[in-house]
């Protein structure tokens, strides 16, 4: 059973969103908050595996409200819920702490397809997120050097195919790796994006 | 008479020294006219060029050959008075010149007119009244008489000027201060000469050494003016140069505010779009029966989402450039025909400049590629398509050919329609598309790039 929650202000989506995943087999959608304020109140005290949360609300964002949960609640995905794959936002998101990010106007299947994905530890990229992460992470360094948090080569090549517009299947079929395996690495990869978003943020307190 | 000061030990010393700095004077204002071609480093020229033949005329006999009065040997006697009348006038001339007189004083101007009139009037007349008899001392007064007047009038003149004084002035005022002070002393050792005291300096004398002053003053004068016209031309510059950034900078702003707002307009739309589509969804989900009519609905709504968020991305400035919107194209045709039993094959050149492309070139292209898309799935029958993406003559060219049964023009306009509009969205664009029935159709569409003036990375 994988238990959901959604952070959404339009109260239409929200319930419909709530309905069509909640009375869904083997997913379960028992908290739906209206603001981030109210997620960040409540959501603690929850146990969630999953969470949906929509960028633009009216008060607190839903990448800050991301930024805030995530360290509270660090065995829960969050899911960018968003009306259009803006890459700007969804950049940030991630680097705040999501894992991966739905369009609202996925049909029911591939909502629940996303979730499970995410729960499941693969998470979706686009080539426009593809081609941020790249810039993101420093240029490949030598094996000597090599940090535990920088990309593997696997990686840098997963992404060099997003960039170019390439399909998970795609993706799979040339390096001989299941759709499932290239979303982990997808996820993984955010994971290291995430903590280099940490290490540079202590990095620009700590050089003041 | 011995003349003491242009002589030295009978040589002509003090008149070589005069026609050597004469001369370089003519060459240097010369070059620079040959480079800053301004009529009043021509007028100068010409009064210098009168004032050496001046010079010569009168003092001739110190020389070992002969110059001027080879060609008639009483010419040192007929252009006495006319010759050095000649130069002022000249001088004249290059004063008004110089100074923009016409512009800046323009009544003024009309004054030193008359006064020039009257010099060179008395140039043509001296040397007619000599040859037609006159006595010379008759001659010698009118000489006087009109000197007088002129440095009277060039006084007032001068002092007129004092009143709207302009730092360019000042060279002038010194150069004309030294000549009316030459010709005063001319006049006055003339005068002496004629009463028989012998000052034994020729009244000439100091004229040629205030004419002298004047030049070096007046090249200083040219130079200072030469300096204001370029420091004047360099603030133009600088002011257009500041009123073109901020219009860019204006530019700028506004495509931001437009762009605010059409991202605003899509987030409103969006929302609303994503609300029918879901609560379209929890109706078919709780209705036990098959819903065409909902699937519809939900169907019209994820497609106005669809084509909201492509004009989101055409207008993302983050996308422009050209490998962006090839990768772009790239992964919607794979999504596209994903599902399908079409066999999409892919080929694109790898070395794809950084080039940006325009907002509007990247919508048209879009539109006009899924429309080329969407005929194939939906009327052609193929099994397989081939996309090549090109750079080539400054342009993106795209051919899909698909193996599909063709495309015939049928009765009814509509598939007309749908090529015409895409030919206008190409042609928008300064772009083409072309359909030929080969094997399938072939689609050719042609962009034109703009590589950016300092070229590619």
């Amino acid at each position: 059973m994988i238990r959901v929650a959604i952070v959404e202000d339009t109260e239409d989506i929200r319930l419909a969103t709530a309905i069509l995943v909640g009375g869904s087999q083997g997913f379960e959608c028992k908290y739906h908050y209206k603001s981030g304020e109210d997620a960040l109140e409540k959501l603690p005290f929850n146990t969630v595996d999953v969470v949906l949360m929509d960028i633009n609300m009216c008060g607190i964002s839903g990448i800050e409200c991301i930024r805030l949960l995530k360290p509270k609640m660090p065995d829960t995905y969050f899911m960018i819920f968003t009306v259009y794959e803006d890459e700007e936002n969804i950049f940030k998101a991630l680097k705040a702490g999501a894992m991966g990010y739905l369009l609202k106007r996925s049909s029911p299947n591939q909502i629940l397809d996303a979730i499970r994905d995410l729960f499941n530890g693969g998470s979706p990229m686009s080539s426009e997120i593809a081609r941020r992460v790249v810039t993101t992470f420093n240029p490949p360094v030598s094996l000597e050097n090599q940090n535990p948090h920088d990309l593997t080569v696997r990686e840098r090549e997963i992404l060099d195919f997003l960039a170019k517009g390439f399909l998970y299947k795609e993706i799979a079929a040339s390096l001989f790796i299941s759709h499932e395996t290239v979303k982990k690495h997808i996820q993984n990869i955010y994971r290291k994006l995430q903590v280099q978003t940490r290490t540079e943020a202590l990095n620009k307190a700590f050089s003041k | 008479m011995e003349n003491h000061f242009l002589s030295f030990d009978s040589k002509p010393f003090g008149l070589t020294i005069f026609l050597a700095i004469v001369t370089f004077q003519i060459a240097y204002i010369l070059f620079q006219w040959y480079y800053i071609r301004r009529s009043d480093y021509l007028y100068y020229i010409a009064y210098m060029f009168a004032i050496m033949v001046f010079a010569l005329s009168q003092f001739e006999y110190l020389l070992p050959f002969k110059l001027l009065s080879q060609y008639s040997p009483d010419m040192e006697y007929y252009t006495r008075h006319s010759l050095p009348f000649f130069s002022i006038f000249l001088y004249y001339r290059f004063a008004r010149s110089f100074l923009d007189l016409p512009i800046e004083r323009p009544s003024l101007n009309k004054w030193v007119i008359r006064l020039e009139y009257l010099i060179i009037a008395y140039a043509v007349l001296s040397p007619l009244l000599i040859a037609a008899g006159i006595p010379p001392e008759v001659e010698d007064n009118l000489f006087l008489f009109v000197c007088s007047i002129v440095i009277i009038s060039s006084g007032v003149i001068i002092y007129n000027f004092l009143q709207r004084s302009i730092p360019l002035f000042r060279f002038a005022m010194t150069g004309a201060v030294f000549l009316i002070l030459g010709s005063i002393a001319m006049i006055i050792l003339s005068k002496m000469e004629e009463l028989g005291i012998d000052t034994g300096v020729d009244p000439f004398l100091p004229l040629l050494v205030c004419v002298i002053a004047e030049l070096l003053t007046f090249t200083t004068g040219l130079s200072y003016k030469t300096h204001l016209m370029e420091s004047e031309k360099l603030n133009v510059e600088r002011k257009l140069l500041d009123e073109f950034r901020e219009k860019q900078r204006l530019e700028k702003e506004m495509y931001a505010i437009r762009d605010n707002i059409a991202r605003d307009l899509h987030d409103e739309i969006g929302s609303g779009l994503s609300k029918i589509s879901l609560l379209g969804e929890v109706i078919k989900k709780e209705s036990k029966v098959p819903e065409p009519r909902i699937d519809k609905i939900i169907g019209s709504a994820k497609e106005m989402i669809e084509g909201m968020g492509e004009m989101v991305w055409s207008l993302n400035s983050k996308n422009d450039s050209l490998s962006n919107l090839i990768y772009y194209l790239r992964r919607y045709s794979m999504q596209y025909f994903e599902d399908s039993n079409i066999e999409i094959k892919f080929n694109v050149e790898s070395n794809i400049p950084d080039i940006p492309v325009s907002s509007i070139k990247r919508r048209n292209l879009l539109m006009v590629y899924k429309e080329t898309l969407n005929n194939i799935l939906k009327h052609s029958k193929a099994t397989v398509t081939i996309i090549s993406m090109a750079i080539s003559n400054n342009e993106l060219l795209i051919i899909i050919h698909d193996n599909g049964k063709g495309f015939v023009l049928n009765e009814d306009d509509t598939a007309g329609n749908g090529l015409i509009n895409m030919q206008s969205r190409m042609t928008e664009i300064s772009g083409n598309v072309s359909w030929k029935n080969e094997g399938g159709v072939i689609v050719k569409m042609r962009m034109p790039l703009e590589y950016p003036p300092f070229g590619v990375t």
